[in-house]
């Protein structure tokens, strides 16, 4: 015991970096599988917007027989979808991708007109399926922002915030529906 | 009791919609309008075909009749439910919600990731259109449902029994949450005993117990591990001290503190409870 007492100033230090280096590699690692968690829930956003381009084809082959004057709303689509291809960041895709839905949105508007699409098997079939990918879409954009949410939560508290400070861990951005998207393709029966 | 409080502790910012979700509950099948829209006679016999059905194949089949929506979306609503009760076994995902809105006459079939593939939306929309809606048209819900969970079962079943391991993706690491969850039963079991033990020296043992742990796990030096051990002990000592007392006032008074847990189980026979699937949202909706 008496070599404590006379190494008590060391003792204590040495004990205080090494409960600070303990909580340093907790709040770190933790930091990275929120982070991680975050990236596989956009690549779940990203497939489900995979599967709405992947109808699209589908629904212009079923309706551009009788839309023939309404041109401009495909080339709106299509120029949507290359952009949404050449987008790198993040905030690019959400951009192109909401352009993508106001403009399925006006589309399925527009085929209210045609009473011969509304009483169509195959358009109603296609309708049912982009009404459930666009739900689809919706719940993996909620469970995206939830998980920022709790991450920024995370990065901003105290006295987490030191340590996000200190590995230049930054809050990441939410889910924003950008202007005139707001209206989802909503598909009514 | 424990396990409830503390799940619906950790959702509740999540659902802060209009509709409340009910708590978990211990049948497959639930009338939340009472007895407007199934008798008990008739959810006892849609109960024992949805729990013949997980029995044989595993696919968990929950059956929901409300009264209203509450102004929100059929979307939503079994959405919420669907995450709320972790419908489906949580390796497989293989649950499907059959939600009912009385009042705003609105159907959905709400699947789970793992039986996209065998219940299509395109399946849940000619299921609800064919066999269900007829018959909620005509005010008889038990036939509609009973029907509808025919054809459910017809899609899912037999040959078409979704694999283990069908997962959206691999979680990768620790579960934070189930961490944070098992360390606070171990922390809400200690602190009782602890609080209920005679003994003053109780909760250093456990902390030198605790700091023999910490230097075994991490090999700490010499000093570090002097440290590591005091230091629990010493905190150890502490809490024992003020559970301890605070236990006996309690004990005067006959109210317990949150840490000494509620003790009893649930028990009761049935099913143990959803399996803790997952869903992104898949099925659709109808009206009549």
């Amino acid at each position: 015991m008496n070599f404590i007492k006379t190494n008590l100033k060391w003792v204590v230090i040495i004990g205080i970096v090494a409960i600070l280096a303990l909580w340093a590699t907790a709040g770190y690692n933790s930091f990275v599988t929120m982070g991680e968690k975050i990236d596989g829930q956009w690549a779940q956003v990203e497939s489900q917007y995979q599967r709405r381009f992947d109808l699209i084809p589908n629904i212009e082959a079923t309706v551009k027989g009788e839309l023939k004057q309404e041109q401009e709303i495909f080339l709106a689509i299509a120029e949507a979808r290359t952009r949404y291809s050449g987008a790198v960041t993040t905030e690019d895709k959400v951009k192109a991708a909401s352009q993508v839905e106001s403009a399925l949105g006006r589309l399925l508007v527009i085929t209210e007109n045609y009473p011969v699409l509304q009483s169509s098997r195959a358009f109603s079939d296609l309708r049912i399926e982009l009404s459930g990918t666009e739900n689809r879409i919706a719940v993996e954009r909620m469970n995206y922002n939830n998980l920022v949410r709790d991450f920024n939560a995370s990065v901003k508290q105290f006295p987490r915030f030191i340590l996000a400070a200190l590995f230049g861990v930054d809050a990441r951005s939410y889910f924003e529906i950008t202007e005139g998207a707001e209206t989802a393709p909503k598909v009514e029966f | 009791m424990k396990k409830v409080f503390l799940v619906s502790l950790l959702l509740l910012p999540v659902f802060a919609a209009a509709f409340t979700v009910p708590d978990k509950p211990s049948t497959y099948v639930n009338d939340y309008t009472g007895i407007l829209a199934l008798s008990a006679e008739q959810e006892a016999i849609l109960e024992e075909k949805v729990a013949n059905f997980e029995k044989s194949t595993t696919n968990e089949i929950a059956v929901v009749v409300i009264n209203s929506l509450e102004g929100d979306t059929i979307e939503n609503v079994a959405q919420n439910i669907f995450t709320a009760w972790g419908i489906g076994k949580a390796d497989k995902n293989n649950g499907v919600l059959v939600l009912v809105s009385v009042d705003d006459r609105q159907a959905r079939i709400h699947t789970g990731y793992g039986v996209e593939g065998d219940l299509p939306d395109l399946a849940t929309y000619y299921i609800q259109q064919d066999f269900m809606i007829p018959a909620f048209r005509e005010g008889n819900y038990f036939l509609g449902i009973d029907n509808g969970l025919d054809k459910i079962i017809e899609a899912l079943g037999g040959a078409n029994i979704v694999p283990e391991g069908y997962t959206k993706q691999s979680s990768s690491g620790i579960n934070i949450e189930m961490l944070l969850f098992f360390g606070f039963i171990v922390f809400e079991v200690l602190f009782s005993m602890l609080a209920k033990s005679k003994s003053w020296w109780g909760g250093g043992v456990v902390g030198g117990v605790l700091g023999g742990g910490i230097i075994w796990y991490f090999g700490l030096a010499f000093l570090a591990g002097i440290f590591a051990f005091v230091v629990p002990v010493v905190i150890g000592l502490i809490i024992d001290y003020f559970v301890s007392k605070s236990y006996g006032h309690a004990r005067s008074l006959g109210t317990y503190p949150w840490w000494m847990g509620r003790g009893g189980g649930s028990g009761g026979g049935g099913f143990g409870g959803f399996g803790g699937g997952m869903s992104g949202g898949g099925g659709s909706s109808t009206r009549w």
